[in-house]
């Protein structure tokens, strides 16, 4: 018998493919998109079905062919553009941040930018320092722009399809420890919109609030608490830009205690902000002080111990929890 | 091994003195036998057992004063020959509010530990009431030095209990600090005790919260909580501290209804015609019976108001309150009011008015009324609006009964008339049912043959 499961890469080959099926505007350009089919695999095989005019490999230039993207979107396409990974996006960075983010409103609201910008993003891969880090957290604070991080097999097969309907540029993060994940093949019902945050497990004594790659590392940690009898929450944030800030709230107004779990450095984080968006929001329903889980504030090294250490494990987070609910710590 | 504490009968209680053991060490005791009398500030109320089992030993002496929660006595449970120690670990970490429970905790796992050394366990008994002790003082007089942590939502529960979290020693957050479960817990102990009906009351556990309710006692100046007040003020502040957090937390409407009084007084008249004095009837004993019926069918005046909810109460005690020589009041307990009739409610009133101003009201009948009626009647008052004591959700005044001209039938005629007021709580009930409410005591006064 055939295994219904599908893996978070296929599920992604499978959303291109059927969104380029459905509309002929859309396009896929990138570095290696083509012929090797994706740094990650995740395009293997689409050059074939649909040809190098709509899946286009593009010279080594990330402003070049991120603008190339914004020019294709104004100009009434729908073009998925993929970045290697985050850390090479920073090349095209002026592209998105002074171009796709701010046309809409410079121009009057005349101009749209239906444009969606995929990229790697992540340590675990041992690919050391210049191609590890998280940086979804710099494009989350950029208003004009979306940022999705699906972290589920549902997400990343619904997810994109979503994002291309929408009129301005979006941002879309898959984390590379992500990409084997497997799932049983999911229904649309399984991803209700893109800008939700999605309780995936209920609890009561906790908030663990993540996104991404670091929600595996999560819902890991709840199993184990439960074990010993901590219930804990754990809410996928999926939209890091507009922030579902109500799902959020309404947890820690529950479980009165907010642990965020982030890959990203904490200083200047999104993290930070989450931190400060409760203590702001929820301060009266507080029981303990909000907690990071963060990377460490180094680059991402590329053994695998030390990129182990430096970024957020399972043991650490059980940890940060049992800290923050600790029973009789007597100074 | 259950300690047994100094009760609480009440909230304006903070010590108590240990007037007269009834029981002696190794003494087998049955749930409900009067233990010892206690002397309060509310004169001398009998503390009764509420489990059976063996007196293992007496841990204060007659005629000492001790804070309420100060372990008193241990008494070894009938079933209690196979406690495991899990269990007592289990219990601390669920229940550790206070400087009291804690001490009280400390108290059962040393006893468990050294069950092999009993010769030992009266020392540390003694040791766990000098640290008692000093842990309490601390809490008075150590507290600029020693900063205690309380989370924000602990903070504000506190505020909404009217709890004082600073008399928590210490709590179960990191680094110490005060955090929701500490005041669940306290609030919980509080809720158990104004509720509890005698077959689950636990005595010792009464203690913390009811202290707790006095916040503005306990952060007095340094040079006052030094000479101890005395009891009378001690009362007073804890009245002070019970009325003005009804007023603040308790949003009141106040009704009042003129019951004519011809029928209950033509009844009585004839019932008392040929008792001597003792024995004769006042028609208050009519209004008392006539109101405890009337609840049975007005759920919503009677029970307690608690952490937002309110829980109705299947039996009316109907609380009396009775005001001391010495100054104060007191609340005593008419348990089951709406099952007996005017005369033996005549009975417990006059019972209960002798020993409460004499002492040896027993400790259930100042601890568990569900609604409390106020009569200034006899201090010549016409009418009284009255202040609801927390957690219960209405009082009742009984004005004097006065002789009026009034209207019957178009005709003027001379009457007997009582002002029955209902100050009650808008959380739980309207206006338009606590009115119903004074209709139908009113219409069962006009039938006092069915009240005797």
């Amino acid at each position: 018998m055939k295994s219904q499961t599908l893996t978070y890469r296929e599920a992604l080959r499978i959303a291109i493919e059927e969104a380029m099926n459905a509309d002929e505007r859309v396009v896929l350009l990138g570095e290696d998109v083509g012929n090797y089919g994706g740094c990650y695999a995740v395009s293997k095989g689409l050059s074939e079905t649909f040809g190098s005019n709509r899946i286009i490999d593009t010279p080594l230039s990330e402003s070049g062919f991120v603008g190339a993207g914004i020019g294709a979107a104004i100009g009434g396409m729908r073009p998925i553009v993929e970045i290697m990974t985050v850390n090479f996006s920073l090349l095209a960075l002026d592209q998105i941040v002074n171009n796709a983010a701010t046309i809409r409103h410079m121009s009057g609201n005349q101009v749209s930018i239906p444009l969606v910008i995929r990229m790697a993003t992540g340590a675990g891969k041992q690919l050391a320092a210049q191609h590890s880090h998280s940086f979804e957290n710099w494009y989350a604070h950029v208003p004009g722009i979306k940022v999705l991080a699906p972290a589920t097999v549902a997400d990343a097969r619904y997810m994109l399809g979503m994002a291309l309907k929408d009129p301005n540029p979006v941002m879309f993060f898959e984390h590379v420890m992500l990409y084997n994940e497997s799932a049983a093949i999911p229904m649309p019902e399984d991803c209700p919109d893109m800008c939700s945050a999605l309780v995936r497990q209920t609890g009561t004594d906790i908030s663990l609030v993540t996104y991404g790659g670091s929600l595996p590392k999560a819902l890991e940690a709840a199993r184990q608490l439960a074990q010993q009898n901590v219930s804990v929450e754990v809410i996928d944030l999926r939209s890091l830009r507009p922030l579902d800030t109500g799902t959020l709230f309404r947890s820690v107004e529950k479980t009165h205690r907010l642990i965020v779990v982030d890959e990203g450095w904490r200083t200047g984080s999104l993290a930070g902000e989450l931190c400060a968006l409760v203590a702001e929001n929820c301060f009266w329903s507080l029981d303990a002080p909000p907690i990071r889980v963060c990377s460490e504030e180094v680059p991402i090294p590329y053994p695998k111990h030390l990129e182990d250490a430096v970024t957020p494990q399972v043991a650490k987070i059980v940890e940060a929890v049992l800290g923050l609910l600790k029973q009789e710590i007597v100074s | 091994m259950k300690i047994l504490t100094m009760p609480s009968f009440g909230s304006d209680m903070a010590t108590g003195t240990l007037a007269q053991w009834h029981v002696k060490e190794g003494q087998t005791v049955s749930k409900g036998d009067i233990i010892a009398s206690i002397d309060t500030m509310k004169g001398l109320i009998d503390m009764e057992v509420f489990d059976n089992g063996t007196i293992d030993s007496l841990l204060a002496d007659e005629g000492e004063e001790l804070d309420i929660g100060a372990p008193i006595a241990q008494l070894r449970l009938l079933s209690e020959n196979t406690v495991s120690t899990s269990n007592i670990e289990k219990q601390s970490v669920v229940n550790i509010p206070s400087t009291e429970t804690e001490t009280e905790i400390d108290v059962k796992a040393n006893t468990v530990s050294q069950s092999k050394q009993e010769a030992d366990i009266r020392t540390k008994k003694e040791e766990a009431r000098t640290e008692l002790s000093q842990q309490s003082q601390q809490s008075q007089d150590a507290q600029p030095n020693k900063p205690l942590l309380v989370s924000p939502v602990a903070r504000k529960r506190a505020l909404e209990l009217g709890l004082d979290w600073r008399q928590l020693e210490h709590g179960h957050g990191p680094a110490g600090a005060i955090i929701l479960q500490d005041i669940e817990t306290a609030k919980n102990i509080r809720v158990q005790s104004s509720s509890q009906s005698e077959k689950s009351l636990q005595p010792e556990k009464s203690l913390q919260p009811e202290k707790s309710l006095q916040p503005d006692t306990v952060s007095q100046p340094k040079a006052i909580t030094e000479t101890k007040p005395k009891p009378a003020e001690m009362m007073r502040q804890a009245i002070s501290a019970n009325v003005s957090r009804s007023k603040r937390e308790i949003p009141h409407y106040y009704l009042q209804l003129d019951v004519v009084l011809n029928k209950a007084l033509d009844r009585l008249s004839i019932h008392n015609a040929d008792l001597p004095p003792s024995k004769r009837i006042l028609v208050n004993a009519l209004v008392y019976c006539a109101i405890a019926r009337s609840l049975t069918t007005f759920p919503a005046f009677n029970g307690f108001y608690n952490d937002g909810k309110y829980h109705a109460s299947d039996e009316v005690h109907l609380g009396n309150a009775i005001s001391l020589r010495t100054g104060g009041l007191i609340v005593a307990s008419i348990h089951n009011a709406h099952r007996l009739g005017a005369i033996e409610l005549m009975d417990k009133i006059t019972d209960q008015v002798t020993r409460a101003r004499e002492g040896g009201l027993r400790m259930s009948e100042v601890q568990d009324a569900t609604v409390t009626v106020s009569n200034l009647g006899d201090r010549g008052s016409d009418s009284i609006q009255s202040i609801i004591f927390p957690p219960q959700v209405a009082i009742f005044g009984i004005g004097r009964p006065r002789k009026m001209p009034w209207i019957i039938d178009d005709e003027i005629v001379g009457a007997t008339i009582v002002n029955i007021s209902l100050a009650a709580d808008h959380r739980v009930s309207d206006g338009h049912s606590g009115a119903r409410l004074l209709n139908k005591i009113n219409k069962l006064l006009q039938t006092p043959e069915k009240l005797l």
